[in-house]
């Protein structure tokens, strides 16, 4: 009998550290399915976004071509500088020199129009006092 | 009574056994059901991913061809189409294919915008056409 409990109480315990192994695996398996499956859907809808921020700024250089100053556009002298939001915290700034036939693009690049915080938790030696 | 004590610890031995087994059968099952959705879900991912990557590099092939789909084309080393469509097979591993049966298939189709502007439809489909993996117009002004 003693025999018999042991073995019986041995089995129990491997199947129990089988079964919490596999448990945690599975667990941390979703877990990284379920973040790289977000990962991917942002950059698509952020791909998607960029890519729609383009066509407008298109459009609104087209039409500072015809002579119109849309929404948005501030004008410089002969530079026009807009921002169009191109997803998240991105705004694609283009700024274009109007000429006589057409315009020059001079920038046409995403930017970070989010806010941040200079970090001040850690101490740091301020100089000599 | 000891007589009858003796085929009761063995039987409780053995419960002991059959439910230790029961759960790790259930336990299992459910790990098992976890590893299937995350693999689905890791596959779609890819993808995903890659439909979104093969459609930017098409559209800025569109971009610096200043909108000409023939030398888009040319680019990106296929043929027009009559109907003056782009398309580009992959198959499983998105590698091009010039197989009858493609996994996945990016078209390039110019749609009618703005009269200044040339826009063209990026479209990434699976091979049955079921499901659309990636959608996006890429747009260019440049017809002044």
């Amino acid at each position: 009998m003693k025999r018999g409990g042991s073995i019986s109480g041995a089995v129990s315990l491997v199947m129990i550290f089988c079964v919490l192994c596999m448990a945690v695996f599975a667990a941390l398996t979703m877990v990284t399915a379920q973040r790289e499956h977000t990962l991917a859907v942002l950059t698509a809808d952020r791909a998607q976004a960029y890519y729609e921020a383009d066509r407008t700024a298109a459009e609104t250089v087209a039409a500072l071509e015809r002579g119109e100053r849309p929404q948005g556009v501030t004008l410089t002298g002969d530079t026009a500088s807009f921002a169009v939001p191109a997803g998240g915290d991105t705004l694609l700034a283009v700024k274009v020199r109007l000429e006589d036939r057409g315009c020059t693009v001079e920038q046409w690049e995403t930017v970070f129009a989010g806010e941040w915080e200079a970090a001040e938790t850690i101490e740091v030696w301020g100089g000599a006092d | 009574m000891e007589e009858r004590v003796r085929p009761s610890r063995s039987g409780l031995i053995a419960i002991e056994l059959v439910i230790a087994v029961g759960v790790f059968a259930l336990c299992a099952a459910v790990s098992m059901g976890l590893f299937v959705r995350s693999e689905i879900m890791s596959r779609e991912s890819v993808e995903l991913t890659r439909a979104v990557s093969e459609a930017r590099s098409a559209a800025e092939c569109y971009k610096a061809a200043d909108g000409d789909l023939e030398e888009t084309a040319r680019l990106l080393e296929t043929s027009l189409s009559e109907a003056g469509r782009l398309t580009l097979a992959y198959d499983k591993d998105w590698t091009r294919t010039e197989g009858q049966d493609p996994a996945f298939t990016l078209t390039i189709q110019e749609t009618a915008g703005q009269a200044e502007l040339k826009e063209a439809e990026l479209t990434v489909i699976d091979g049955e056409g079921e499901e659309l993996l990636f959608w996006t117009v890429a747009a260019m002004e440049g017809v002044s």
